[in-house]
């Protein structure tokens, strides 16, 4: 455990990039959140690590920790993950940046697709902005170091890899990340808790659509959610 | 109900509570009130509880028109509010009556003031919190800034608005840190670069963070998967330029943290403007949780008048040992903190402040001065040690 400033600890769990250990991470977080316990404001799940930031006024850190210690971890998500099937029109406007991608790879911009729709990806935490999966690991041959100069804004629905992670912005935020496909589903719902419907440990399966498919999407009454993956 | 009509909106003016917390894990961020204990301060002068949401108003403030009469209250950043052409400072409280003009002016210290209704703004919580957040685009008035038009109404009627002697913000330059949860990823240098000199707020600041401008801090070289970065912490990206997490910040980041600036200072980092300047103080847990109980405390009664003198004839330096500079009148100071240092031959020593409070009055530096002469009146806030001021060498 470390101390983050006298308002949150940083806890680590193992030593590098584990699913087991991303597991006990959103466990841990699932348990905290559940016990309710005094002065806790607010858990982040990250991919190795689980801060938990607290009221100084209510708690201490050594209480904290004790306190954590003594909790029975949640179920979390290992026994309860699904799929999700992510409609994309990869490319072109959707896409902006296949084909630099395509070309910064090696590779040609079907291939890039193909390779990135050819296997499924884990979500390891959900975090920078409301909804954003973070999720992977990309394939090696599509790994790629995050844009030099983020974007300001980036439209609802991009899909994008930036080095092992891939994820989908769900709101026009600023981004660093290489788009190369956009979804017509909305990823957010604030009617709904929790407002995405995946949970870290789940994972998500992008398949490639065409433009008449991805306007009849769009065009059809209502948000688009997204469905579990069939098979 | 109290109800204003915004005319103009100003720079960024959004209704914020004390933040949307415990949602994180959604990747919903916190937001919320950048100083907690201006809007506590302007909650209570309505006898609201602490964390109602009130109007957080950014450097340059709206026009407002009173369209239901009843009492509002102003706590936080002087930026020169008129009621009708009347000064509304601060700390104060009133009734206002309906055609009343609320006008703010020039940014004269602070950057953030707040101004409460009774029980509160009437808009409606989104995930428990009444706060704006412009990203996701919820909370508040539909999850966007005031604009002109606007209705602001509070939940309740009446009551009556009380006001206060005491500064409703901690407006001062040197923030208290702990040390980094990431330090070991530093250079052993970094460290010792953001306790020993001045950064400067840069205009590229907003509600995610403060930059600091300055000579670049030794920036660690890797690259680590993005984690939880708790408010308050000092991202060093590799640029070597620091950035300061404020509650508007995304929950995760990627640039290790090298210092976290402790909870009794986010008052006082959420009243930064571009162009201030900024130091940085080591304390440990024991001193953090000190300040912490320090801080959040909202003296009543009449501020205590409290002054030291020369302890021999010499002169004032107004730099610290590191260069860097030190409090001016009107600055809020903590504890513990270097006021001024007074020197003769050969020797140097800091004045301590014996208590928290508000700097009054300073002579001018590098004159020379007799033993017994004043070099410091403050406000200070209850019981002090060594009759309010101590002297250590250095």
């Amino acid at each position: 455990m470390h101390q983050a400033g006298d308002a949150a600890v940083l806890l680590e769990f193992g030593h590098g990039l584990s699913e087991d250990a991303n597991n006990r991470i959103h466990q841990t977080a699932e348990a905290v959140l559940a016990a309710g316990v005094p002065g806790v404001l607010g858990v982040v799940p990250a991919f190795t690590t689980l801060l938990v930031e607290y009221d100084a006024r209510v708690v201490n850190a050594d209480q904290l920790l004790d306190q954590l210690q003594a909790l029975p971890l949640g179920r979390g998500s290992a026994d309860t993950t699904r799929t999700w099937d992510v409609p994309v029109l990869y490319g072109g406007e959707a896409g902006p940046d296949l084909v630099e991608v395509a070309a910064r790879l090696g590779l040609g911009a079907d291939e890039v697709v193909a390779l990135h729709a050819a296997q499924s990806y884990r979500i390891y935490c959900i975090g920078f902005a409301p909804g954003f999966p973070l999720a992977g690991l990309l394939p090696e041959k599509l790994r790629l170091p995050r844009r030099s100069i983020p974007r300001t804004r980036v439209y609802p629905g991009a899909v994008a890899i930036a080095g092992a992670q891939t994820g989908i912005y769900p709101a026009g935020t600023p981004g660093g990340w290489h788009l190369i496909g956009r979804t017509p589903a909305a990823l957010i719902d604030w009617h709904e808790i929790p407002p995405c419907v995946y949970r870290p440990g789940d994972r998500l399966r992008f398949r490639p659509i065409s433009e008449p498919e991805y306007q009849a999407l769009q065009a059809s009454p209502g948000p688009l959610r997204l469905r579990e993956a069939i098979g | 109900m109290t109800t204003v009509r915004v005319v103009r909106p100003g720079l960024l003016s959004a209704v914020q509570d004390m933040g949307r917390w415990g949602y994180e894990h959604w990747g919903v961020m916190v937001g919320g009130a950048h100083d907690e204990w201006a809007l506590a301060w302007a909650n209570r002068l309505l006898g609201n509880g602490e964390n109602e949401a009130a109007l957080e108003i950014t450097a340059v403030g709206p026009e407002l028109e009173v369209t239901e009469a009843g009492p509002l209250a102003l706590a936080g950043a002087d930026l020169s509010a008129t009621a009708d052409g009347q000064p509304w400072p601060p700390g104060t409280g009133r009734r206002v009556g309906v055609g009343t003009r609320i006008r703010f002016g020039v940014r004269r210290r602070g950057f953030r003031a707040y101004l409460a209704f009774p029980g509160g703004l009437a808009v409606s919580p989104v995930l428990g919190s009444r706060t704006t957040d412009l990203v996701s685009g919820i909370g508040g008035l539909g999850g966007r800034p005031m604009a002109a038009g606007d209705l602001l109404a509070s939940l309740e009627r009446g009551g009556t608005a009380v006001s206060t002697e005491w500064p409703t913000m901690r407006a001062g330059h040197v923030l208290r840190v702990m040390p980094g949860v990431r330090r070991n990823r530093f250079p052993a240098l970094s460290y010792f670069q953001l306790l020993t000199r001045e950064f400067t707020v840069s205009a590229d600041s907003n509600g995610m963070g403060l930059r600091l401008a300055g000579e670049p801090v030794a920036s660690p070289r890797g690259d680590w998967p993005s984690e939880g970065m708790a408010v308050g912490s000092i991202e060093c990206p590799p640029s070597g330029h620091l950035l300061v997490l404020m509650k508007g910040r995304g929950s995760l980041g990627g640039y290790p943290p090298l210092a976290h600036v402790i909870r009794a200072d986010w008052p006082a980092m959420a009243q930064l403007a571009p162009g201030d300047w900024v130091a940085f103080e080591e304390v440990d847990t024991e001193g953090a949780r000190v300040a912490l109980a320090e801080a959040w405390q909202f003296p009543v009664g009449e501020p205590v008048a409290r002054g030291a003198v020369m302890p021999f004839a010499g002169w004032l330096v107004d730099r610290d040992r590191y260069g860097r500079r030190l409090p001016r009148a009107g600055d809020w100071v903590w504890p513990g903190q270097c006021v001024t240092r007074v020197a003769a031959t050969g020797e140097v020593w800091e004045v301590l402040s014996g208590s928290a409070g508000v700097l009054d009055w300073m002579p001018p530096p590098a004159h020379l001065l007799n033993a017994g002469d004043p070099i410091v009146v403050m406000k200070g806030v209850g019981e002090a040690h060594d009759g309010g001021f101590e002297l250590r060498h250095g």
